[in-house]
């Protein structure tokens, strides 16, 4: 008995090391990318900003200052300040914790859901896939912004609302994309081989196909984030993202817009913020779809 | 009469219009080695894929070791019969380490002691346990079809169902891979059924075999008959002509 313990165990961490392995290579081969390691330097740096926004940020983001009313640049308010005299670098640090909750959010329930979906409609096949691709049809037809606004005006604005809106437009490319991988593999021998072993349905969608579908889902979701962030962006402009007084970057270039003629600062900069931040993710996206798609994979 | 560990009777499968098993009826005695030859199209891989249920519209009465086929829950038929792939570079799940593949039936069977019996496999199919943590693109293609033999046998099935084990791989590794199941079936008492084209992997492995033509059986022979070309049709003739045998 306890040598077979003894073999779990060295199993176990070998197994492990193994898988280490694999993710070792991952990263020296991504490195070798100039341009996607700017893209991860970016996202770093949005990740800091966020985690220590109360360190970084020189004043509060929400105390008004009316005798700084639209301060130009300067070395008082760094990147200027807005209409109300609050510090636009504050608030754009600020905001990077709204704009990385949003699409976070947006990432966890559209992901598995479009995943889920794809991967049971492309193995079942049948009225399930015709049910589940026809509901995904409708979604893709209907205008994304449309959507997200027709479910916000339903449930009033917020961000939380936006997220799950943006959510509800966002997972039927993962389940068409997911579908399609599905269907490639079922019929694979790999799969027919658990298959005649006896394996129910469910275990081989969870273990066998569902990682086959993940690389492709990781690409999508790296270059889906600028897109989502747009998306926030665009719910914030026009007033049903993120209420005032929070510093979500759409809704303080939807502020700006009064005054863009002459204090170009308030809507610029969280705009450069918005630019940045999705070319980073834009980037990542890139590089990280060189390395896991496995039809690029199979031409190297 | 010994009960044979499978019996096919009277085999028909369509593909829509067309008809890919013609009633096509044999039985393979336990211990034996069968081979099914033939050219590409035969049928000869679907009755293997009929009989491990891969296939959907089919008639005729399917047994092994006494278990009908139709009637007989996946889980169950399983461990009787078992199936090697043609491709060993599509048959293992690339993304599993060597030793969870191998693994796998066993522990979707809840069968206990699943590592322990993955290296004992491993060390029977020539492989050693070190192997368990690589990944397919890590081996060659006759050390991935090894695993896919080890995996086959994770569950000590009596029959195991070979399509074209060596036909992917290069002459020499084919007769080490040809080597090695004849000595598995010696050493646990295991019954083949064997497709190919190639009549040299078929008179060495197989006591008896069948030759088949458009769907159709054509004869059955012996090694014996196949050796001395005591042949009754004039296909299998030819056929032996065209593999220069």
């Amino acid at each position: 008995m306890s040598t077979i313990d003894q073999a779990t165990i060295i199993g176990g961490s070998a197994a492990r090391a193994a898988q280490w392995k694999q993710v070792v290579s991952f990263c020296r081969r991504f490195s070798r990318n100039p341009l996607g390691m700017f893209g991860l330097a970016i996202i770093v740096i949005l990740l800091f900003c966020a985690a220590f926004a109360p360190w970084l940020a020189p004043h509060d983001p929400y105390l008004p200052n009316l005798q700084a009313r639209l301060t130009p640049p300067g070395p008082e308010f760094w990147l200027g300040s807005d209409e109300l005299g609050r510090d636009i670098l504050s608030r754009v640090i600020y905001g990077s914790r709204l704009t990385l909750l949003i699409v976070g959010l947006v990432i966890v329930t559209a992901a598995p859901i479009g995943l889920f979906i794809g991967v049971v409609s492309g193995t079942y096949g049948g009225w399930l896939d015709v049910v589940f691709m026809r509901v995904t049809d409708v979604f893709l037809a209907v205008p994304k912004l449309l959507l997200a606004l027709a479910f916000v005006a339903a449930l009033g604005p917020g961000i939380v609302n936006a997220a799950l809106a943006i959510t509800l437009t966002a997972w039927p490319p993962y389940a068409r994309m997911a579908r399609a991988e599905a269907l490639a593999v079922r019929n694979s021998d790999y799969v027919n081989a658990v298959r005649l072993a006896g394996a129910s349905e469910m275990r081989i969608i969870f273990f066998h196909i569902m990682p086959m579908c993940m690389s492709s889902v990781i690409v999508r979701m790296t270059l889906d984030m600028a897109g989502i962030i747009l998306t926030a962006a665009g719910l914030g402009f026009i007033g049903l993202g993120a209420q005032p007084p929070l510093p979500e970057w759409g809704a303080m270039i939807s502020t700006g817009r009064k005054f863009i003629f002459d204090q170009w600062w308030v809507a610029t900069v969280p705009g450069f913020a918005i630019f940045i931040v999705s070319l980073g993710f834009n980037l990542l996206g890139d590089a990280i779809r060189d390395l896991l798609d496995p039809h690029l994979k199979a031409r190297i | 009469m010994t009960r044979p560990i499978l019996s096919v009777e009277n085999l028909t499968v369509r593909f829509g219009a067309t008809t890919a098993v013609d009633n096509v009826s044999f039985a393979v005695a336990p211990g034996e080695s069968f081979g099914l030859v033939g050219e590409s199209g035969s049928g000869k891989s679907t009755i293997l894929r009929t009989i491990m249920g891969l296939v959907g519209d089919w008639s005729g009465t399917v047994q092994v070791d006494g278990l009908e086929a139709a009637k007989t829950p996946r889980r169950q038929f399983a461990q009787h019969v078992q199936m090697v792939f043609q491709d060993p570079y599509a048959s293992l799940h690339p993304r599993h380490q060597i030793g969870r593949a191998i693994a796998e039936p066993m522990r979707i069977h809840g069968l206990p002691n699943a590592e322990a019996r993955t290296m004992e496999l491993l060390d029977l199919i020539g492989l050693g346990s070190k192997f368990a943590y690589r990944y397919p693109h890590e081996l060659s293609g006759g050390q991935r079809q090894r695993v896919a033999i080890a995996r086959a046998l994770a569950l000590s099935p009596k029959l195991l169902l070979l399509d074209e084990p060596t036909s992917a791989l290069d002459v020499s590794i084919q007769a080490e891979i040809l080597n090695l199941l004849n000595r598995l079936r010696q050493e646990l008492g295991l019954s083949f059924a064997i497709v190919s084209h190639n009549l040299a992997v078929v008179s060495y492995m197989c006591d008896r075999l069948m030759v088949m033509q458009h769907a159709k059986v054509v004869e059955t022979l012996t090694r014996e008959q196949l050796r001395n070309r005591d042949l009754n049709e004039a296909y299998t003739r030819d056929f032996l002509a065209a593999s220069a045998l």
